[in-house]
């Protein structure tokens, strides 16, 4: 698999009102890469930067600084024509359809939008769109709605159709499936993955959904506090945590199986995540860390590498 | 209908229905529904977004306005003193009694559950006070303990906060501490968890365990997270289109359900601990509840549906062990 993105030292910092010197680091220096593909899952507690640094990796943001490559190429150098086409490559899908549809537009004009926004030769529009919407198990009946007559996970399937529409490499999904019903979600989950495998697109699939994530994706990033600080091939963070979040977040998740719900330990962590103004010195961790030295208060621990593919941020895990 | 309880039996609701009256047409939200809840346990209503599930607990507590109307049924309530009393057929004054008092509610979202403008120790005081005949320093005494209870740190700091000051894991701690501060029999938690991050539900699902010992409560937990369910329930009331479809000790639900419905959606929720190559979705969408017609209401999503099952409404099977199966498919013939 090639690479389509890479992402170095990547901050996303934002400007407190009415304070001169206070910063929300919301994305804190963040590295990864994601293959043709692949998707790559994002999961952390709420205010952690996922959904920050999601539209930071499309531009839709401006990042404080850091770099973008997009198959190659700087993204944060990209001007006009060139800036267009990387618009037309990478794409996104809200959580929320019912604020991310316009509700006074119809569903032929929604996914007709972009194509003449970027001069897309696609002979009559309206039949190429029923097209699309067959492909998602929606019809003809459903171009001239309005999104407010269709249920939710049909209004999803139309936001998900219209980051399509410009035949992306490259999908944000961001908490697609969180405003719908588990019955609803397991279709959306199933048709986003048969997008994948035929037009091997990249997502970066971000939840807080850890059983979601762990369906979706081919590697997870865990993400505290505007870092990543564990990174690692799905079925590893799950086999082998290394980090003592990951380890509290998944004692976290609970378990649709009854037997084991019941006699599994959980690694207890008292308290919330701080607030990303005052970022913790040191590990960001260590204030709610029961393993905590004197090393980690004073000293951020980088991201290496414990076994292939596999990267944590914690002393503990320091190659002696 | 009789109305004695068994003696370790808290809540027993028989054959309740609610309709909305709307411009839209009638709305069948719950229709026949029962529910026991025995002391001490902890009873899951589970189902998706509207099947009835919050109409059916808010109609035991009289928290219906119109246009909705409760059509037929009774909710018998043991009360302390051990009278035996019909939910369903209180005044207004008398329901009040018992809310907030026996039978305590916790609503999904604490931020619109809480008054901007009441500090903590106010809600919980006021909770108080309504009940009981105290002063209101004991009561603002008692609110610190009891957000001690709920292991809010400071509690002394806290009970002077007002709910912006505080995150959504302790706003919905103080929540709860207003529901317990009168020691009720019954704790309806109504999608107590829904907007809270893992790790604070993990922990909100602790605290809520270690209450129901101290506090010698039942539990009823209404929710559509099935991995909740799992880790805090002894018995499941599963609902799909303002009915209960299944009901079975939380084990029974888990391995070997029998409804359609059940087994579909267990098998629709991803499971992060198991290799899942492929999540089966059900086709279709949750019933429209207006104007309903006689037949299963699961009947236009399910694979297994026959003729029988969109005309009639589905039968009462009782597969022992207070397995329940509301099913056509189970039907002897």
């Amino acid at each position: 698999m090639s690479e389509l993105i890479r992402v170095e030292n990547l901050k996303k910092h934002f400007k407190v009102r009415g304070s001169l010197f206070k910063t929300v680091k919301a994305v804190d220096g963040v590295d990864f890469t994601i293959s043709q593909g692949e998707t790559l899952g994002l999961v952390g507690e709420s205010g952690c930067g996922k959904s920050t640094l999601g539209r930071t990796v499309i531009r839709l943001l401006e990042p404080t600084s850091g770099k973008i490559l997009f198959n190659g190429k700087d993204v944060l150098s990209l001007r006009g024509e060139e800036l267009k086409q990387f618009r037309r490559n990478a794409q996104i899908v809200f959580q929320d359809p019912n604020t991310s549809l316009n509700p006074r537009m119809t569903i032929f004009e929604i996914l007709s939008e972009p194509l003449f926004e970027h001069n897309i030769p696609v002979g009559d529009p309206e039949e190429y769109i029923v097209k699309q919407l067959e492909s998602v198990g929606l019809g003809r009946e459903h171009l001239y709605r309005y999104p407010h007559e269709l249920s939710g996970g049909q209004k999803q399937r139309i936001a998900i159709l219209r980051a399509l529409t410009l035949s992306p490499s490259f999908i944000v999904l961001d908490e697609p499936t969180s405003s719908l019903d588990v019955s609803v979600q397991a279709s959306i989950l199933n048709m986003l993955k048969d997008i994948q495998r035929e037009r091997k697109i990249s997502y970066l699939f971000i939840s807080h959904d850890i059983g979601v994530v762990k369906y979706m994706s081919h590697r997870i990033g865990v993400m505290y506090l505007g870092k990543i600080v564990e990174l690692g091939p799905s079925d590893r963070i799950f086999e082998n945590p290394l980090h003592p979040y990951t380890k509290f977040l998944l004692s976290s998740i609970p378990i649709p199986d009854p037997k084991y719900a019941k006699t599994r330990q959980r690694l207890a962590i008292q308290g919330e995540p701080p607030s990303p103004i005052d970022i913790p010195k040191g590990c960001r961790f260590h204030p709610r860390c029961p393993f905590a030295t004197e090393k980690c208060r004073t000293a951020e621990p980088p991201l290496v590498e414990v076994e292939p593919g596999h990267y944590v941020a914690c002393w503990l895990h320091e190659k002696a | 209908m009789s109305s004695t309880l068994p003696k370790n039996q808290v809540l027993a609701v028989r054959d309740l229905s609610v309709r909305f009256y709307t411009y839209a047409g009638v709305v069948h939200a719950v229709s026949q529904a029962y529910l026991d809840v025995f002391e001490g346990e902890t009873v899951a209503l589970v189902g998706e977004t509207g099947c009835g599930k919050s109409v059916f607990t808010k109609a035991i507590t009289g928290l219906i306005d119109p246009p909705g109307r409760i059509e037929t049924g009774q909710a018998l309530f043991r009360k302390r003193d051990g009278t035996i009393v019909d939910l369903i057929k209180l005044s207004p004054e008398e329901i009040r009694e018992i809310r907030g008092n026996e039978i305590a509610y916790i609503f999904q979202d604490p931020s619109s559950s809480l008054d901007p403008l009441y500090t903590a120790g106010d809600h919980i005081a006021e909770t108080i006070l309504e009940h009981r005949p105290i002063t209101k320093d004991e009561a603002y005494q008692e609110a610190v303990q009891l957000l001690r209870d709920v292991l809010i740190p400071n509690p002394e700091v806290r009970v002077k906060n007002y709910p912006h000051e505080l995150s959504g894991g302790m706003r919905q701690r103080v929540v709860i501490a207003t529901a317990i501060s009168n020691k009720p029999r019954l704790l309806i938690a109504d999608e107590p968890t829904t907007n809270l991050d893992v790790t604070v539900q993990a922990q909100i699902l602790d605290l809520l365990r270690g209450l129901k010992e101290k506090y010698k409560m039942s539990l009823l937990l209404i929710t559509h997270n099935l991995g909740v369910v799992a880790e805090t329930a002894d018995r499941v009331y599963v609902m799909y289109g303002g009915r209960i479809a299944e009901t079975a000790d939380v084990n029974t639900i888990f391995e070997a359900p029998m409804h359609p419905y059940t087994q579909l959606l267990l098998r629709a929720v991803p499971n992060p601990l198991k290799r899942i190559e492929r999540l089966e979705s059900i086709p279709g969408t949750v019933p429209n509840l207006i104007d309903m017609k006689p037949g299963c209401p699961f009947a236009p999503r399910c694979p297994f549906a026959m003729e029988i099952c969109r005309r009639e409404d589905p039968p009462r099977i009782d597969l022992g062990n207070g397995h329940v199966v509301h099913c056509w498919l189970h039907a002897k013939r």
